[in-house]
C-alpha cells in the first residue's frame, strides 16, 4: 500500500517520456460515446472470458454509479482503514454505500464510467467479508478500433495468503532470477529438487 | 510424479531448469546443453574472447562475425526501432568494457531455439526454464497444463498468479527485485524504477522477453504500447504500491 512517502504513489499518473510514445497515450477528443463502447467492449470481454465462470464477469459486467480511478485509487489505498468518501452505489442487493461505512457489504460494486488519460474507465471491487479482496478498472483507450482494454486490479495484502497457499502446485515459475545465489533460495529451486529426488 | 528427464544447468550466467515430459533419449538433453554453452561461448559479454566481446570493442569488424551472430543484432535493432528505444544493447557499459550488450535478447532466443532442438529430437511436452524466463510446449501431465506462478514482487516464496500454459507458450518476467539488480532506461542512462514487475506472455520468447524489458523501462505507458502493437501478447504489471494491470486476454491464462 501506498505512504505518503512512496515516490509511486502517483503511480496513477506517469509522466509521459518523450518522442513517439507520448503520442499512443494522448488522450483524443473523438471518444466514442459509453452506448457506442459497452455494449461490445463487454461482449468481446464476456467472450474471452466465458471459460473462467463468474469472477471475471461479475468483474467486468455490472455497471452502477460514479467512481473515477483516482477516487478508486484512494479508496484502494485504505482499503484496510477507516471510511471514505468515494460516492458510490450497490450493484445488486444491498442498499448501502460500500465506502460510507467502516464495513462494506459482500457482493461485486460497480462505478459509472468516468474518464482520464487512457480513456473510459468503469471501476469494479469485489468486496468480501467486509475487504476489498478485488478490484478492476477496465479501460477503453480512445482507438476503439481494436477491442483494446486494460484492467487494473489490487492484489491486496489480505489475500496473499490464498496466493502463497498456490503455489504448491505450481510445475515452474517466472521471475527475474538472474543469479544463482537467487535461484537458489527460489520456488523453481524448490520444484526442481523435488524433481531430482524424485 | 511425471516420468521424463529433469537437469538443470548452469550456463549464461544462471541456472537453466529443463523438464522434459516425454521420455526421449537422453541425448536430447545433452545437445541442448551443448547448443546453450555455444551460445555463452558466442555471445557472452564476460568473456573477452567471445565473438560479440571482440566485436564490441572494435577488435573483429562485422564481416568477421557469423551469420548466426549478424542475425541477433539485427533482431535486436528491429527491437530498439519497435519499442522507440526502449530496449537498446547499445545504451550501457557490458561487463566487458564494450557498448555492446545483446544479453536482453540472446537469452529468449538461446531457450526458443532450445526449445526447437527439443522438439527436434521428439519432445513434445516440456519446460525450459532460464533464470525465470519460460518456453514450453505441450502440457504438465496428461491434459493438463503447465502451472506456471509469477513470482509475487516483495514475497520470493509466493506467486503473484499462477498461469495454467500449454501447447505453445514463453512467458517471461523483468523485474528488479533481486539486490543490486537493476534495468537502465536507454534513454536516461539511469536506473528504471515505475514497476516492480512486467510479465509478458505470448509464444516466441526471443521477443517476449526483450518485450517485457522494453515495457518494464517504458512503465505504464509501456502496457499501452503493448496492447496497441502487440494484441497478440499479454501482459501482467505490478506497481510498487501492489496494484497490478493486466491486458484484457491475460486473465484466460489464469489457472483456476
Amino acid at each position: 500500500m501506498p505512504t505518503p512517502n512512496n515516490p509511486y504513489a502517483d503511480i496513477v499518473t506517469p509522466p509521459v517520456p518523450d518522442g513517439p510514445l507520448s503520442e499512443l497515450t494522448a488522450p483524443s477528443a473523438a471518444r466514442p460515446s459509453e452506448s457506442e463502447l459497452n455494449p461490445s467492449r463487454l461482449n468481446g470481454s464476456k467472450r474471452r472470458h466465458a471459460a473462467k465462470g463468474s469472477r471475471s464477469a461479475a468483474l467486468g459486467l455490472a455497471v452502477v454509479s460514479t467512481l473515477g480511478m483516482a477516487a478508486y485509487l484512494h479508496q484502494a489505498s485504505q482499503s484496510s482503514g477507516s471510511a471514505t468518501t468515494i460516492p458510490s452505489g450497490p450493484a445488486t442487493t444491498s442498499t448501502k454505500k460500500p465506502f460510507e461505512t467502516k464495513s462494506m457489504a459482500d457482493g461485486v460494486w460497480n462505478g459509472d464510467a468516468s474518464t482520464n488519460r487512457w480513456g473510459l474507465v468503469q471501476v469494479a471491487i469485489t468486496v468480501s467479508g467486509g475487504k476489498i479482496t478485488a478490484a478492476s478498472a477496465p479501460l477503453y483507450p480512445s482507438d476503439d478500433n481494436r477491442s483494446l482494454s486494460i484492467n487494473r486490479i489490487a492484489i491486496p495484502k489480505l489475500v496473499q495468503s490464498t496466493l502463497t497457499a498456490q503455489n504448491a502446485n505450481v510445475n515452474s515459475v517466472s521471475g527475474a532470477t538472474a543469479t544463482s545465489e537467487s535461484y537458489q533460495t527460489s520456488l523453481q529451486s524448490a520444484i526442481d529438487i523435488s524433481h531430482a529426488a524424485s | 510424479m511425471a516420468t521424463g528427464i529433469h537437469h538443470v544447468e548452469d550456463v549464461m550466467g544462471m541456472p537453466v531448469s529443463i523438464h522434459v515430459r516425454d521420455d526421449i533419449d537422453a541425448s536430447a538433453i545433452s545437445t541442448v546443453i551443448a547448443w546453450l554453452h555455444h551460445v555463452d561461448a558466442t555471445f557472452s559479454t564476460y568473456k573477452m574472447e567471445s565473438p560479440i566481446s571482440q566485436f564490441g570493442l572494435g577488435l573483429i569488424s562485422a564481416d568477421q562475425l557469423s551469420e548466426e551472430v549478424r542475425d541477433v543484432l539485427t533482431l535486436c535493432e528491429s527491437v530498439r526501432e519497435e519499442t522507440s528505444g526502449a530496449f537498446d544493447i547499445a545504451c550501457v557499459p557490458a561487463p566487458n568494457g564494450s557498448a555492446l550488450d545483446p544479453s536482453g535478447l540472446v537469452k529468449g532466443w538461446a531457450i526458443e531455439r532450445a526449445a526447437e532442438l527439443l522438439e527436434t529430437h521428439g519432445a513434445e511436452n516440456f519446460c525450459i526454464n532460464a533464470g525465470g524466463d519460460i518456453a514450453l510446449r505441450g502440457n504438465a501431465e496428461p491434459d493438463q497444463p503447465w502451472r506456471i506462478g509469477i513470482r509475487h514482487p516483495t514475497e520470493p516464496l509466493a506467486s503473484a498468479a499462477v498461469l495454467s500454459l500449454g501447447g505453445r507458450a514463453a512467458i517471461a518476467t523483468s523485474a528488479t527485485y533481486e539486490r543490486g539488480a537493476h534495468i537502465i532506461d536507454p534513454k536516461t542512462g539511469e536506473p528504471t524504477a515505475e514497476l516492480a514487475s512486467v510479465t509478458i506472455v505470448g509464444e516466441d520468447l526471443t521477443y517476449v522477453d526483450a518485450y517485457a524489458t522494453a515495457v518494464f523501462v517504458m512503465g505504464l505507458n509501456g502496457a499501452e504500447w503493448l496492447l496497441e502493437t502487440h494484441p497478440e501478447l499479454d501482459a501482467f504489471v505490478i506497481g510498487h504500491d501492489g496494484l497490478t494491470w493486466e491486458t484484457p486476454g491475460f486473465n484466460r491464462w489464469r489457472s483456476s
